[in-house]
């Protein structure tokens, strides 16, 4: 019998609290010691497992292991892990508590076998991500994290109605595939959708993430985008919505990267397209593109998380992430240079990094199914990711114009965490097995065939060609300081605008509606005042001697009276 | 921006070398793929160059519509 105590995320949830009271040195370390215990117990759990429980009527889920979560959980420890050590040097308590409540709650939710424990991780894990921003303090961190707050809320009310619509049409709560047939499956979707940053739900992402800590942007770049992944490949797994979706995702956010100065900002709309490739992984829906989609979001969290640490720790160093400000930092941060680049090559699928053998899966998935504009639009999408993340992230900070800047090589528990994470690119990369091993799927795909080596090889060194020929000839954008829109400039403009008028107008006609209320109210308060107020008639002191008369006048009333 | 590092020519010349040689590689093993077009001479070596030209002049001119100061917000 598995008790619920050796629920991994219940052991971060429950421990993270605790760390509160520990002095700062014992913190850090402890703080990498607690998702160390989770993931040891987690290796301890059958790869099979499902936890019953009734409460009241319902019958709930809150322990569910198969395959598919197996995977997720798997990856969600690791990188927890990683968040700590990289975090270790600092004192930033808020930040020290909120990583682990929220790693936590991701991967409960990830084990969640029912709608209910779902909604509630969901929850707890968008609150405790909002605190890992606001930790950070900065100028912009409070309002970007309300913003992120509000539409991370927003998913899980829609969740939330869906989960009762859905029990009240299936008298169910269990968490399982769903048909996109009914209000509440559609509710559902579009919870899953706004997590997942679909197109046009996406902006939060960009937003809130450059705005956290240089560990805090780490820890936010694994958990949330991949739970809602985590979620559509359980529930909405073979919707075909997903294929076009997810296409529209690894396309529209390389142009953004491509403008973008910040190159944390560039990162997350990296991020993005690399969910559209899990997305469409999805959509197809057999056993082969969600052994893709899983394989996909494993690799990613790794070298997505390497490439944040990197900048993170120029961010450590230097104070600032923009590609106008840096350039030449190669010269005093070699190591960090050096981890940067096995990142780039990762998310670009260089062969002989990871990527290249999960993207290669969910590519192969599509063609098998024939979808030939659909597999065209993710080889455009790939050649984009060179851009932004191959190319413009590692050349414009540690490469490019030597801005003169020196400093520091990043803190020794960075260079670990950044080291660990760039071994685990590189093996998965050169022994793709290891990885397949812990796929839900049997399947048969070999990476490393002279068709897929030598294309791919084709397709990353022209781009690349294509990127020396802009920028030898100087026609590759300017790294500029300046900002561009993005669909948040509708609730931060416009829908922002209309809020403060309407509120103008309820505040004023509230004022006047008190001031109509005061008048007539002070106006009943004079008339009471008239007539029972010390001076008024009724108040008036009345003497003994007319007290006599008027007792004696009643009685003398009462006598006639009798007698008549 | 002109070229004046020699390490760097040297880097941009094997560029060109490795280019070469990966589109020479193609009479060299029996090629397969899902889709008639992945089998014209040089289809990846083409899309890749074309799709980055596109994406980065594209992206350059989008910037004239997006671009805002970066104080637009406060």
């Amino acid at each position: 019998m598995i008790e619920i105590l050796q629920h991994p995320g219940l052991i971060l949830v429950l421990g993270a609290p605790f760390l509160g009271l520990l002095s700062d040195r014992l913190r850090a370390s402890a703080a990498v010691l607690l998702p160390l215990v989770a993931l040891l117990v987690f290796l301890q759990l059958p790869r099979e497992l499902s936890l019953n429980y009734s409460l009241f009527a319902y019958e709930l889920r809150p322990l569910f292991i198969d395959g598919l979560s197996w995977i997720f959980s798997l990856i969600f420890l690791i990188a927890a892990v990683l968040v700590a050590i990289y975090s270790w040097h600092g004192n930033n308590r808020l930040e020290q508590i909120s990583i682990p409540l929220y790693a936590g709650s991701a991967i409960a939710a990830v084990m969640a076998g029912d709608l209910l424990t779902l909604f509630i991780c969901w929850e707890i894990s968008a609150l405790s991500s909002t605190l890992i921003i606001w930790a950070n303090r900065s100028r912009y961190s409070r309002s970007a994290g309300m913003r992120y707050l509000f539409i991370q809320v927003l998913s899980g009310l829609l969740l939330l109605l869906g989960t009762l619509l859905h029990y009240q049409e299936t008298q169910s709560l269990l968490f399982t595939a769903f048909a996109l047939d009914s209000l509440a499956h559609w509710l559902i979707f579009f919870a899953f959708g706004i997590k997942c940053a679909f197109p046009l739900l996406h902006n939060w992402l960009q937003d809130a993430y450059p705005h956290a800590s240089a560990s805090g942007t780490v820890a936010l770049s694994a958990f949330t985008t991949k739970l809602a992944v985590y979620c559509l490949a359980r529930a909405f797994a073979g919707t075909e919505y997903l294929l076009w979706i997810g296409a529209v995702m690894t396309a529209f956010p390389i142009f953004f990267a491509v403008i973008e100065n910040d190159l944390r900002r560039v990162l997350s709309y990296s991020l993005n397209n690399q969910l559209g490739f899990m997305v469409v992984g999805i959509g197809i829906g057999t056993p082969l593109a969600l052994n893709g989609t899983a394989a996909h979001a494993f690799c990613h969290i790794l070298y997505k998380a390497l490439l944040f640490m990197s900048m993170g720790a120029v961010l450590h160093r230097i104070g600032t992430t923009k590609a106008s400000e840096l350039g030449g930092l190669a010269k005093s941060m070699p190591w960090t240079a050096a981890f940067c680049l096995i990142g780039a090559a990762s998310i670009s699928a260089v062969p002989l990094f990871s990527g290249f053998v999960s993207k290669g899966i969910i590519l192969f998935a599509v063609a098998e199914e024939g979808y030939w504009l659909l597999w065209l639009v993710l080889l455009f999408a790939s050649a984009g990711v060179l851009d932004h993340s191959g190319i413009k992230v590692p050349f414009f900070s540690f490469f490019a114009h030597d801005q003169g800047l020196r400093c520091k090589e990043a803190p020794k528990n960075m260079l670990l965490a950044m080291a660990i994470t760039a071994a685990a690119c590189i093996t998965i990369g050169a022994a793709p097995d290891l990885l397949y091993a812990l796929l839900p799927n049997s399947m048969e795909f070999h990476p490393y065939t002279w068709d897929h080596t030598i294309t791919q090889l084709q397709l990353l060194f022209f781009a690349g060609l294509g990127f020396v020929l802009l920028y030898v000839n100087g026609w590759y954008p300017a790294e500029l300081r300046a900002i561009n829109l993005d669909s948040d400039w509708l609730y931060r403009k416009p829908l922002y605008k209309l809020a403060s008028i309407s509120l103008k107008a309820f505040n004023s006609s509230i004022n006047s509606w008190q001031k109509l209320r005061n008048v007539t109210a002070s106006k009943l308060v004079d008339l009471a005042y008239h007539s029972n107020g010390p001076r008024s008639q009724l108040a008036r002191g009345i003497t003994v001697s007319s007290m006599v008369l008027i007792v004696s006048l009643l009685l003398t009333f009462t006598l006639v009276f009798y007698y008549l | 921006m002109p070229v004046k590092s020699k390490s760097v020519k040297m880097i941009i010349i094997s560029l060109y070398i490795i280019c070469a040689a990966l589109l020479l590689v193609e009479f060299f093993y029996h090629r397969h793929g899902h889709f008639d077009f992945e089998l014209w001479f040089g289809f990846y070596a083409g899309f890749g160059l074309l799709a980055y030209l596109f994406i980065v002049l594209s992206a350059t001119q989008l910037r004239k519509w997006l671009k805002r100061s970066e104080d637009y917000y406060d």
